[in-house]
């Protein structure tokens, strides 16, 4: 309040000191005609004094001296319109780099999610030796009525599935999962607990409404539309509130109720007598309750439900994880993300040492002025903040570019992931609107205002400590501390340059490594379909008598997708458990994927139909377990224990499996592993549960083979398969992350690269200038053109290379981070390391050319005479 | 913010004064200075160099307010009347004042 009326006391200021001047006049008058009254005078002081110490007690001397200082930068900076633009632009990229960061950061990690009272939302869930993390449906209505959780609950399950015909990510939920969440609907009504209460009804679904926007272009008569999934009709009762995308980081395009678990995904029905451990659960803490108190008693509560259970299956431990944004912060997360945060913060450095140079090189040309200053009377602490004004006055059009930068970054960003990723991926893409809101101004503020202290008061500081002899006399050659602190700033952007383009050369050299990369299967011509276990034998059957179809195998994991899982098995002959990749195959695998059997043969139908206790292994295996040997006939032995990653692990039947066939070496787990250092095939048939791919391959292209595909199973059920993917595409995605990953190293090393070159440009432009006179007099003194060059350049290049070892060296320093990640990965790649260093030396290089031509222009007799 | 205005006396001890003469009635600045002349029997000359930057910190602080108005003898003055905030500062000062006091006199009878 005082500082307001201040304020409105220092913008009618003329009003106050006219004011001021009157009452004092008046004070004066009165005074006089008391003393000619014959009163006894007081002590008169001086009236300025009176005036400026009046001025002063409203604090207007600060006002006055900041209104002083912005019309004095503004005025420099019209004078220098370049440097400011340079200034503005150099910060304002490395601003707009920072806050595009921040914008993604801010999306999933700091706004809250559309629902009501976000910070009271938790996931809840607890663990079994085996891996059990999803409660079953008595389990959920049981802990729902326990008094003892402190909080409200509501079970989900995720469903990805086709509506319509178009790829969705859905969800399966409680009756109460809308009311207990309160995100409302824009249109219609949400589900409801009457939705939702008998197993297999409640045919109805929420559309979210981005879905509603882009699959209907908001059609306001979508209420009462019957929507197809999986081979069943839906009505559209809503479409949910603004916002509302579901709870978590995957984006929802539908929901639907819980009680048609069974009609969509067939197997199991949760409320059937087997109770299939299926749901998530979510929770709503009542009022006053802690996290750690509703996780405690949950988990006591689930000790005691499961107490009856075989000892693998009982609770041991309980999680809970705040779901009030899509992403819950955790330090595992944030370290996960730190080398982005660090790359991006770099340029953001690299940028501000660039700009802080060009102010010490305009600050240190001013110092005359500042000397005459001093000697005027000035505090240091004056020119200080004089200088800090000048930055401050850049920062802030700097913050403004920034925002400009980062918003048209995002757009961009977003234009290039839509029109570059395989469309297999581009489906299942959802990018949820990222807009800058209060936070985003408030990071951009602080960071302009990080910005500005880390370009801004170094030079400030500097060029205010010279002597006042000195100063007078415009000499500042005896003070080497500047160009100290200037060949600094100059070898750590040549550090920060090399190792982002290590980096990228790096992610460059992994790229091309993956892309390169022969799967050693056929991937054209081959579709990988998903669909719900129920429809897949017939879909299968369908498929195979389908004119344009080839065959139809089937296999529990798809081929490129991801990592094989893994399991410990005993080869015969040797009593080590050893570790390897596995998969469950049906026979016509191995044709479908033109895997060729190097010896031995396939399983039968018969075989692969009884699930036989049989394997085929690839080569690579055979060495390994039977170096030497023929490996045809050997067993493998499978302990009988829960093992791998239980959530995805499955076991076989039997326990041991004999060796009938070898097939050839090929990439069937993640390409950025290469190679299958082990791979065993176990029979199994496309309809068997569990498994979760039909590959079908077809004799025509990929349209018509897509056709094929759809025309038969639309004989089935209207949107019975939930994905169609080419097996190329499939591939294409995997290679996609290293190409992103290249991208952006790239970019940041590139920018980089520009902000280094443009910054010793100016340092070495600025020292040839200040140092004409010196050369003038070499010249005159006799020294070539080429020594002159030689001087200019070997002052950069020291620095450069000061600059390109100590990078080098980080890199190395920072390689056991990525060391072990994956396979293509390799940190240690020389040829990145030659290849940025020359890269960066070069542009130096080139940098110091016309600085150098500048200097050696100097004409000797001219250079003399002036100054 | 607030200075000493003068060396002579503990800090804020001016503004005591004046809100103590404004607490009488509404006065401008040169009958504020001669109201604490003659009432100090000329002990306490204020001079205006120090008078006018008080006044400004108590409209500052908003224990007094100004306004333009005229004298008896016709002349234009700004007079200063004293507000209810400015009436509790009085207030308080005053108990400060004179535990002060009383603790200096302990002192010096000590």
């Amino acid at each position: 309040m005082r500082l307001w009326r201040k304020l409105r006391q220092w913008m009618g200021r003329r009003r106050f000191e006219a004011d001021l001047a009157e009452e004092v006049r008046i004070h004066r008058e009165m005074e006089a005609e008391y003393r000619r009254t014959g009163g006894e005078g007081r002590h008169f002081g001086s009236t300025a004094l009176a005036l400026e110490e009046s001025r002063e007690a409203w604090g207007f001397g600060w006002l006055d001296s900041l209104a002083q200082d912005l019309r004095y930068a503004w005025r420099g900076f019209r004078k220098a319109p370049a440097f400011a633009l340079t200034v503005v632009g150099t910060i304002g990229l490395g601003l707009g780099l920072n806050t595009t960061l921040f914008t993604v950061f801010n999306t999933y990690m700091l706004q809250t999610i559309a629902v009501h009272d976000p910070y009271s939302l938790y996931e809840v869930w607890w663990e079994s030796k085996d891996g059990t993390y999803r409660a079953t449906w008595p389990q959920f209505e049981e802990l729902r009525r326990q008094n003892a959780v402190p909080a409200d609950m509501a079970a989900h399950d995720f469903l990805f599935a086709s509506v319509d015909g178009r790829f969705g990510l859905g969800e399966l939920v409680s009756g109460n999962y809308f009311p207990m969440l309160g995100p409302g609907a824009s249109l219609g009504r949400t589900i409801e607990p009457a939705d939702a209460s008998a197993p297999g009804t409640g045919s109805v679904m929420v559309l979210s409404q981005s879905a509603w926007k882009n699959w209907y272009g908001s059609d306001p008569n979508i209420l009462g539309r019957k929507l197809w999934l999986r081979g069943q009709p839906f009505e559209v009762i809503g479409v949910a509130g603004s916002g509302f995308a579901g709870v978590g980081d995957v984006v929802l395009d539908f929901w639907i109720p819980i009680t048609m678990h069974a009609r969509v995904n067939g197997g199991e029905s949760i409320f059937g007598p087997a109770h299939p451990a299926r749901l998530r659960v979510l929770a709503r803490l009542k009022p006053g309750a802690t996290p750690e108190a509703v996780r405690a008693s949950v988990l006591a509560w689930a000790k005691g439900n499961t107490a009856d259970l075989p000892a693998e299956r009982r609770a041991l431990s309980a999680q809970i994880v705040s779901r009030a944004t899509a992403i819950a912060i955790s330090p595992q997360l944030l370290a996960a993300f730190s080398p982005i945060f660090v790359a991006f913060g770099l340029v953001l450095a690299i940028s501000c040492a660039n700009v802080s140079n060009m102010m010490l090189a305009r600050a240190l040309s001013r110092q005359r002025e500042m000397g005459i200053r001093v000697s005027l009377g000035a505090g240091r602490s004056r020119l200080v903040r004089q200088l800090l004004t000048e930055s401050v006055v850049l920062a802030l059009p700097a913050a403004l570019a920034g925002f400009a930068i980062s918003q048209a970054t995002l757009r961009f960003a977003t234009w290039l992931l839509l029109a570059t990723v395989p469309p297999a991926v581009g489906k299942l893409i959802r990018i949820p609107p990222l807009e800058a809101d209060w936070r985003v101004f408030a990071f951009i503020l602080l960071a302009s205002a990080a910005a500005t202290v880390l370009f801004g008061l170094v030079p400030a500081l500097q060029t205010t400590r010279s002597n006042l002899v000195e100063a007078n006399r415009g000499d500042f050659s005896s003070d080497h501390r500047p160009s100290r602190l200037r060949n600094f700033l100059v070898a750590a952007q040549v550090t920060v340059c090399v190792l982002l383009m290590i980096y990228s050369g790096i992610m460059l050299r992994s790229e091309q490594r993956v892309t390169s990369r022969d799967v050693r299967m056929r991937t054209s011509g081959v579709f990988d379909l998903t669909m719900s276990a129920q429809h897949r034998t017939k879909a299968a059957d369908r498929l195979r008598q389908a004119p344009g179809v080839e065959e139809v195998a089937g296999a529990w994991r798809a081929p490129l997708f991801n990592s094989l899982p893994q399991i410990a098995v005993v080869p015969s002959g040797s009593k080590a458990e050893v570790v390897a990749g596995y998969n469950f195959v049906s026979p016509e695998y191995f044709s479908v994927l033109r895997i060729p059997l190097l010896r031995g043969r396939a399983f039968s139908a018969d075989e692969a139909k009884a699930g036989a206790p049989l394997a085929v292994i690839s080569e690579a295996t055979a060495r390994r377990f039977w170096p030497g040997k023929d490996a045809l006939g050997e067993t493998i032995a499978i302990p009988a224990k829960r093992q791998g990653d239980p959530r995805s692990g499955r076991l076989p039947a039997f326990a041991s499996a004999r060796v009938i066939g070898i097939a050839r070496d090929a990439i069937s787990g993640f390409i950025g592993s290469g190679i299958d250092p082990s791979c065993l095939y176990f029979p199994t048939v496309a309809g068997a549960p569990g498994n979760e791919s039909l590959l079908v391959s077809v004799t025509g292209g990929k349209e018509a083979g897509r056709r094929a595909i759809d025309s038969a199973l639309d004989q089935l059920g209207v949107g019975i398969a939930d994905q169609i993917n080419p097996l190329d595409e499939v591939l294409a995605t995997m290679i996609y992350p290293f190409r992103v990953a290249f991208w952006i190293a790239g970019f940041l090393g590139g920018l980089a690269l520009l902000l280094t070159v443009s910054g010793i440009y100016g340092v070495l432009s600025y020292l040839v200038s200040q140092r004409t006179k010196e050369i003038g007099i070499r010249m005159a003194l006799g020294a070539s053109e080429a020594a002159v060059v030689r001087m200019v350049v070997a002052q950069s290049m020291r620095l450069v290379a000061l600059g390109a070892a100590t990078g080098a060296g980080l890199a190395l320093l920072v390689a056991p981070v990525f060391a072990n990640l994956v396979e293509a990965l390799k940190p240690y790649d020389a040829s990145a390391y030659v290849w940025a260093v020359l890269l960066v030396m070069a542009a130096a290089l080139g940098a110091t050319y016309r600085p150098a031509r500048t200097a050696v222009a100097v004409d000797p007799v001219s250079a003399l005479r002036s100054d | 913010m607030s200075k000493t205005p003068e060396a002579d006396f503990l800090p804020g001890t001016l503004e005591m004064l004046i809100l103590k003469t404004l607490s009488r009635g509404p006065n401008h600045g040169w009958g504020i200075a001669q109201h604490i002349q003659q009432v100090s029997e000329d002990a306490l000359k204020i001079g205006e160099g120090s008078l006018y930057p008080a006044l400004q910190r108590l409209l500052l602080h908003e224990f007094a307010e100004a306004e333009w108005g005229t004298t008896e003898n016709n002349r234009r003055a700004r007079y200063y009347r004293i507000t209810p905030a400015g009436k509790k500062k009085l207030a308080e000062e005053k108990r400060s004042f004179e535990f002060l006091l009383a603790g200096i006199a302990r002192v010096m009878e000590g």
